[in-house]
């Protein structure tokens, strides 16, 4: 921890001195630039005279600023810039010291080093015009050390023209609006924003035309479609660079002539005379009351409008298939046909394999009632016929999805059968203490999982209760980030325990792994023997455990916790429990079991006494070290 | 066990990987499960903010607009994401555990539900905010979000396999999600987007789902016979293809695990 802190200011301080470096190489460079200007600058005093901008985009109609900055090196005592301007496409407002037909003059001066100067125009008309200067005049001042005061002309370089293009200005007025089939509508007039009208029962759309002023304009139309009753339907014109205009129409469509009430199936029910307004779209209520009110006040320019006001369409999102309500495409009806005869199967399925657990849980319920549960030392609790498991391991896996089809397509991916087990056949009575040994890689570990039911095999098949079965690894099952508490529940429900029997055994389990106090720290914090301490309580707390499996796991902890684990499972052995231990130590197998099983290389060696295989099995390794 | 204990112990099982898992994300926390509520709110915020300027012409309630798309979204990609890495992260426990395989992507979808629940009480501080007045139609979203998750459960089957077997598919499926997402018109309306664009937006099923929500809740309406024929479709189909895939190649990952 020290040494990367240390790594860390030692960066830190290479990262200043660079720094520094490159301010100081910064400095220096402006220094030496700044003295040469210097030097040269002896005699000629430059002067600059530019627009604001190299061009300029105005709308015409509107005041437009020209900004003129005249700037030198030295202290400007008085200057003079003249300019010419198009009186035909701009109109002069103001800004300027002197005026005369089309020439402006800016003058001033004072002992700044630069000047600016804001004129102000109007356009008239579209089109391209500009602002050139003609001249540019100026006198400097230089004050010497000594004090005295000379005075320089200023030598001005390039006379620039500011082009200007004059754009038209855009308007969100409609110059036309008519709509067909409507009686009692005021006249259309372009700054008249509410029209009143009324249309048959029959109409059902709005049949509007519309023209706007501004070719560019855009014109949202809130709806066409028309309900019983009054409708609000309005239009949002949108001009170029101009706020939007909003003309509202009110259009009552009327009653069905006759008088019998009848059922509509359109929107809106009829038949009330005073019913509200149902418009388009549900939300607009509020805006449209919003707008009116605006109108109301009599500002139609859009100076005061809100931004809400703006949002006027609800985006249709099923649009795009069709208008108003889709017919079913025939695609997605043979699609939903599909899928139902799917999981109309799939339910079937369900419902067969449910049926099949269900019967042979009745029968064993009549078994259970019937006597005591009686030691039976010829039951076969766990069967391995002729199993065999394959694992195909791909030869130098490829690592990627890229080498991957790149190598089936040359033929290279080769596979290797990796044969774990080979033709194992054995049987465990019940009540039995089997222990399975052999060297690293035999094949234990597999076997195991096969007998637990987690991975099935290539060949042949195993016997056994898998309800009944419960393995148990090293320190497997938990979650690191998560307290030993939680992890005892999360533990237990994956076993099979019920939240009550947690709660129940909880204070057994803490007492049997001896970690009295450590329940709320983090696991990440335990050692690992307090982890298969806690692994080996949980597992073992259940009385009803009819078979365990135990993997490596009587190997860990110390001294006075193995003989704990070992007394614990002698227990479960005494309550009619069938043990299958498997271990790599002999002496572990020659204390704790009655039978056992030597598997090397997944291939059964011997099966027998703990005394006659576990010396066989040394005797083995040791011809196998001395060979 | 008998048969209702097991399916007690099933839930009960599945509520307490769920539970680690919601403990997991915030373990380093301060404000905890807090943030669930948050994020949404302020993601919902940013964006807002963000995209009001560009598209305010066109989308009315913007805000409720985005969100609704981003909760729906948040939920599919937080469902099939977790689903996917759920198998090799907890090979310890595929030993030990008694029960079926399902239970581990199922888990992690019920944790995205449950953050999905935590979301939409952001969700109706907002609908509160923006003055959007609650119907019973909008009771649909909860039905809409069921399918959803049969959905991404489904998918989340197909990943967990296809990532045990192959651990590419975690970066070519979060380009698939960035494809898919620009194509479920979260911030964007439809038909700002060309014809073609709109044909595929309208087939992708993600964006279904949230249609159909967002048309609960600002219009009020039921969505039209395509839609539900998609949302059916879609979820029991997909569901279906999933859990295939997952008996059919369980044993192989298994193997490989």
């Amino acid at each position: 921890m020290e040494k990367n802190f240390m790594d860390i200011r030692r960066a830190g301080k290479r990262n200043r001195r660079r720094q520094l470096r490159f301010v100081q190489g910064v400095l220096f460079g402006l220094a030496m630039w700044l003295g040469c200007r210097n030097l040269m600058l002896v005699r000629a005093a430059e002067g600059t005279v530019h627009f604001g901008s190299e061009s300029y985009v105005w709308t015409n109609g509107e005041v437009c600023p020209l900004g003129v900055y005249f700037e030198g090196d030295i202290a400007v005592s008085s200057y003079s810039v003249c300019l010419e301007y198009d009186p035909a496409a701009l109109e002069y407002l103001d800004g300027a010291d002197r005026t005369e037909g089309n020439l402006l003059w800016v003058e001033g001066g004072g002992g700044e080093t630069g000047y600016k100067r804001m004129l102000h125009f109007q356009p008239l008309t579209e089109g391209e015009t500009g602002v050139q200067i003609l001249s540019a005049e100026g006198i400097g001042i230089i004050t010497a050390e000594d004090g005295t005061v000379a005075e320089e002309a200023f030598v001005v370089g390039q006379l620039a023209r500011a082009p200007i293009v004059i754009q038209k200005k855009g308007s969100s007025r409609l110059s036309e609006l008519a709509v067909g089939a409507a009686e009692g509508m005021e006249e259309f007039s372009p700054d008249v924003l509410e029209y009143h009208m009324q249309v048959a029962y029959e109409t059902e759309r709005l049949e509007i035309e519309y023209e706007t002023e501004d070719e560019e304009a855009d014109v949202i139309l809130s709806a066409e479609d028309l309900a019983l009753g009054n409708n609000v339907v309005t239009l949002t014109v949108q001009g170029v660079r101009e706020e939007p205009l909003v003309y509202t129409l009110y259009v009552e469509r009327k009653e069905e002539p006759a008088a019998a009430e009848t059922d509509h199936t359109g929107t809106g029910d009829g038949n009330s005379t005073v019913h509200p307004a149902e418009p388009p779209e549900r939300k607009k209520e509020e805006g449209d009351g919003e707008r009116v009110k605006l109108q109301e006040n009599g500002e139609t320019n859009a100076g005061n409008r809100k931004a809400d006001d703006l949002e006027t369409m609800a985006p249709d999102d099923a649009e795009v298939d069709t208008d108003g309500d889709a017919k079913l495409r025939p695609a997605l009806l043979a699609a939903l046909i599909l899928v139902s005869l799917m999981a109309l199967f799939y339910g079937l399925e369900l419902i067969k394999q449910w049926k099949k657990e269900k019967k042979p849980a009745a029968k064993r319920k009549k078994r259970k009632s019937s006597a005591l549960k009686m030691i039976n030392l010829e039951k076969k609790v766990i069967e391995v016929r002729h199993v065999t498991m394959e694992f195909r391991l791909a030869r130098d896996e490829a690592s990627s999805l890229k080498e991957y089809v790149i190598r089936s397509v040359k033929r290279q991916n080769h596979y290797q059968i990796l044969r774990a087990l080979d033709d194992v056949s054995f049987e465990v009575k019940q009540g039995e203490v089997v222990g399975i040994i052999g060297t690293n890689g035999s094949g234990k570990s597999t076997l195991l999982k096969i007998i637990a039911g987690v991975l099935l095999p290539t060949k042949g098949e195993v016997v056994v209760d898998k309800r009944k079965v419960q393995i148990l690894t090293l320190g497997t099952g938990f979650d690191m980030e998560l307290t030993a508490r939680e992890n005892v529940y999360l533990n237990g429900a994956i076993i099979g325990y019920s939240k009550e029997y947690i709660d129940e055994k909880f204070e057994e389990i803490v007492a049997f792994a001896e970690l009295e106090g450590f329940m709320d720290e983090r696991m990440k914090n335990f050692s690992s023997g307090m982890v298969s301490r806690l692994g080996f309580a949980i597992a073992t707390v259940q009385d009803s455990a009819d078979i365990l499996i135990l993997d490596e796991v009587l190997s860990v902890g110390d001294m006075f916790f193995k003989e704990k684990s070992e007394a614990r499972i002698r227990e479960m052995i005494h309550s009619g429990a069938t043990v299958l231990i498997v271990s790599h130590s002999s002496s572990v197998i020659r204390k704790n079991c009655d039978t056992a099983v030597w598997i090397e290389r997944g291939v059964l060696q011997m099966v027998g006494k703990p005394e006659l295989v576990c010396g066989a099995y040394e005797q083995r390794g040791r011809r196998n070290e001395t060979a | 066990m008998s048969e209702e204990n097991k399916v007690r112990q099933y839930f009960f099982v599945i509520r307490e990987l769920t539970a680690r898992e919601v403990k997991r994300k915030y373990a380093r926390s301060y404000l905890g499960i807090l943030w669930s509520v948050l994020n949404p709110l302020l993601s919902m915020a940013v964006m807002s903010m963000i995209f009001s300027t560009v598209f305010k012409r066109n989308i009315e309630n913007f805000p409720i607009y985005y969100l609704t798309g981003s909760i729906f979204w948040n939920l599919f990609t937080g469902a099939t994401n977790a689903a996917m890495t759920s198998l090799v992260d907890n090979k310890s426990m595929l030993v030990k555990v008694k029960l079926p395989m399902e239970i581990f992507p199922l888990s992690r979808c019920f944790t995205a539900m449950t953050n999905f629940g935590y979301s939409l009480v952001a969700y109706v501080v907002m609908l509160l905010i923006f003055r959007i007045s609650f119907t019973p139609c909008m009771l649909l979203v909860f039905l809409y979000a069921g399918m959803l998750f049969l959905f991404s459960l489904g998918v989340g089957y197909w990943l967990s396999v296809i990532y045990a077997v192959f651990g590419d598919i975690k970066h070519l499926y979060s380009i698939l999600l960035t494809l898919l997402m620009y194509a479920s018109a979260l911030f964007y309306p439809v038909e700002s987007t060309s014809e073609a664009m709109q044909e595929v937006i309208v087939r992708n099923p993600v964006y279904n789902y949230i249609a159909c929500a967002r048309k609960c809740v600002l219009d009020a309406a039921l969505p039209d016979a395509n839609q539900w024929a998609r949302l059916f479709v879609w979820s029991i189909g997909m569901f279906l293809a999933g859990k295939f895939c997952f008996d059919k190649l369980g044993n192989r990952v298994l193997q490989k695990i």
